[in-house]
């Protein structure tokens, strides 16, 4: 018991001296993680409302296909963003393995069928009266799009926060196509695994603490958000 | 409560007893080792004779040296097989560890592309390093705590270079296995120190060529301990004793010995004493 | 002309409206009165270029933004009433200054600013009743435009309709046929499984 009560002495001393490492292991993560579940949401959110609001012929399949990404293994995608930046890849003449872009890219292709998806469901079960209203309003369909995604905004809040939480706990993209590497991109998550494998418990404790406290954060914004949609 | 914990106990014990059974009465001692050793497949050569004749199952343990002897510590381990000489005896002086007995050496080679962009080829490994960085090469280091990392540490300060802790364009710090950091180099277009039986292991999927190497100063000695018995009542000492003596036996060295990676030889025997 | 040829509409496997024949006019006010499922909305929507027909073939429709359609339980989007008449006037490209006055003419200037969510059924029906018509467009669908309206609400529609100029569709159950050019009835056929037919 002492263990794990020693462990979060130490670990809550090493959070509140500000330790370097762990707070770049944070801004690493956070960053990274907004920026590629941003980039993802701008470009999944509308595409998924517009399979959900317009139903065009081929849509069932690509919704489909948003479905099969959602339940795609990280690793298999830290395997593949690998496969694309190795200097074997196609574009391994960037020198980008083993960089902050790496782990952005690898998040974004794992944020991106999740948003999809729930912003086609969102968009799907939306007023069908929404966008008619819209259009006969003599909205384009683009503005009709944008009508409906600002009525669906709670869900895509949701999504958005959905997003986060599954990126900014990712191990798997962060140490195969990041590399872990210390002070450049070393996430909370790698953090932790990298002080465990070296015996740290404390020291793996500290990270993992922040990182609870980054999940807990978006569960009670989604909490708030769900509550405000029902209204 | 306490019937509850009863129920509890019990259940622990069938379930113990079953694997005893399940696996015949086998005995179990665990050796907490480096990545190297075996990933080179060593172990698994040198182990299967004792297991066999002692009836016994050796459960490898295969982390960074550190972690080995932290294992050892914590008693979740019988034996240490490990290469950090300096921590190996302060681990014995601490009274973790007893019967410290030093079984066979390897060596470390920097390694780099084949290109050698920071012209460090042939020298020695302390001008090697010195050039390195004045020519603005790519290292990876092992930042892992791992005995590989600790010689890497000395031969800097021997090159009286302070690695950069901070986040710079040529310093790869990714705590991981000598196996990632060789694969990290080589997409990098980087140096790295290692072992050679993990090089070897390697060589044909990799791009590195072995630049550096022969130095005194990158002999890599493995030593093994029993992790002392007397701190921690469920160590076996007995078996643990057996395999220490088994290491350093003639048998056991001519193992060491006959054991080729490629038709290469990647560990000798230490001298006996 | 808009016309209407043997067209129908079959949703999840059920024909939800069956028209043979309908020509409307360019400034004509028709009145398509109907009970209850005999496919009024359904033909509404058609009519307004928003679903296509299953069967059948349709000539003359303006362009949605020319053509609007108030929906029977009319939606009003997220913030204010204000936020949806300048909606429409901003699709439309039209100053969106004009929003206050088309929501005074539906005696619903009191409204603009609360939010849609916290209004009542007939005050809904004023707001999307200026939305509707600020758009001014050639031709006007109304479904049972007169519900909810209270006495006020029926008078401010009543001139607004007297007042304009395009061509006006009204469906109903029930219509007074002195106010329309032409009625047309729906009637559900009994014996062919919900098919409709219109009797002009």
């Amino acid at each position: 018991m002492s263990f794990l009560a020693d462990g979060f002495v130490e670990a809550w001393r090493l959070i509140t001296s500000g330790s370097p490492e762990v707070f770049h292991a944070l801004g690493v993560s956070v960053l990274c993680t907004l920026l590629a579940i941003t980039l993802a949401a701008l470009i999944a959110v509308p595409y998924g409302a517009w399979l959900g609001l317009f139903r065009p012929r081929t849509g069932r399949a690509q919704v489909f296909a948003l479905r099969v990404g959602m339940a795609f293994p990280t690793v298999v995608i830290g395997l593949l963003v690998y496969a694309m930046f190795s200097r074997r890849g196609f574009l391994g003449s960037f020198d980008l393995l083993y960089t902050r872009a790496a782990i952005i890219t690898g998040e974004f292709v794992l944020a991106f069928p999740l948003l999809g998806s729930l912003a086609h469901g969102a968009a799907a079960s939306l007023d069908r009266r929404v966008t008619e209203t819209a259009l006969t309003l003599g909205a384009t369909r683009g503005q009709a799009l944008r009508r409906a995604l600002g009525e669906i905004r709670p869900a895509i809040a949701a999504a958005y926060l959905a997003a986060f939480g599954r990126c900014i706990t990712e191990l798997g993209i962060a140490i195969t196509v990041g590399g872990n590497l210390r002070m450049r991109t070393r996430t909370l998550p790698s953090t932790i695994q990298w002080e465990l494998t070296r015996g740290n418990f404390a020291a793996a404790l500290a990270p993992g603490l922040l990182l609870l406290g980054l999940a807990c954060a978006a569960a009670v914004v989604t909490h708030r958000l769900s509550r405000e949609a029902q209204r | 409560m306490q019937r509850w914990a009863l129920g509890f106990v019990c259940a622990l014990a069938i379930a113990a007893c079953g694997e005893h059974h399940a696996g015949g009465p086998r005995q179990r001692l665990r050796l907490a080792t480096t990545t190297s050793t075996h990933n080179s497949g060593l172990l698994d050569d040198l182990l299967r004779p004792f297991e066999r004749r002692e009836h016994c199952e050796v459960q490898i343990l295969a982390v960074g040296t550190g972690q080995a002897l932290k294992l050892g510590e914590r008693g979740d381990a019988d034996v240490v097989l490990v290469h950090a000489r300096q921590r190996e005896l302060a681990f014995v002086k601490a009274g973790h560890g007893v019967d410290r007995r030093e079984v066979m050496y390897n060596d470390f080679v920097l390694a780099g592309p084949a290109d050698d962009p920071a012209q460090v080829g042939g020298l020695k490994i302390a001008a090697a390093l010195r050039r390195l960085v004045r020519n603005g090469g790519r290292f990876v280091s092992r930042g892992d705590d791992s005995g590989t990392h600790i010689r890497e540490l000395e031969l800097w300060q021997q090159a009286g270079i302070t690695p950069p802790t901070q986040d710079t364009a040529q310093y790869f710090s990714p705590g991981q296995g000598m196996g990632a950091c060789l694969i990290m180099a080589d997409e990098k277009h980087a140096y790295v120190l290692t072992d050679r039986g993990t090089y070897l292991a390697f060589q044909k999927k990799i791009d590195l060529v072995v630049l550096v190497e022969g130095d005194d100063t990158m002999r890599n000695p493995y030593g093994a301990m029993l992790v002392n018995p007397k701190r921690h009542s469920h160590i076996d000492g007995k078996l643990g004793t057996k395999l220490l003596d088994y290491l350093t036996s003639t048998e056991g060295r001519d193992r060491i010995r006959a054991f080729r990676v490629d038709g290469q030889q990647l560990f000798f025997p230490s001298v006996r004493k | 002309m808009i016309e209407l040829r043997d067209v129908s509409v079959v949703r999840d496997g059920v024909e939800a409206m069956r028209v043979a024949h309908l020509e409307v006019k360019s400034g004509q006010r028709v009145g398509i009165r109907g009970g209850n499922g005999t496919g009024k909305s359904t033909l509404m929507r058609v009519l307004a270029g928003l679903i296509p027909p299953t069967e059948g073939t349709i000539t003359g429709l303006p362009r949605l933004g020319r053509i609007v359609l108030l929906h029977q339980h009319p939606y009003l989007f997220r913030g204010t009433a204000h936020d949806n008449v300048a909606y429409a006037l901003r699709v439309q490209k039209k100053p969106e200054a004009g929003a206050r006055d088309w929501l005074a003419r539906f005696g619903a200037a009191h409204l603009a600013d609360r939010p849609a969510a916290v209004l009542s059924g007939g005050e809904v029906r004023r707001v999307a009743l200026a939305r509707a018509f600020c758009v001014e467009p050639d031709v006007l669908l109304l479904d049972e435009p007169f519900a909810a309206l209270d006495e006020d609400g029926a008078e401010a529609l009543e001139r607004e309709l007297t007042a304009f100029s395009g061509t006006l569709v009204i469906a109903a159950p029930e219509l007074s046929a002195t106010e329309f050019d032409r009625v047309v009835d729906l009637i559900r056929e009994p014996d062919a499984r919900g098919r409709h037919i219109d009797t002009v």
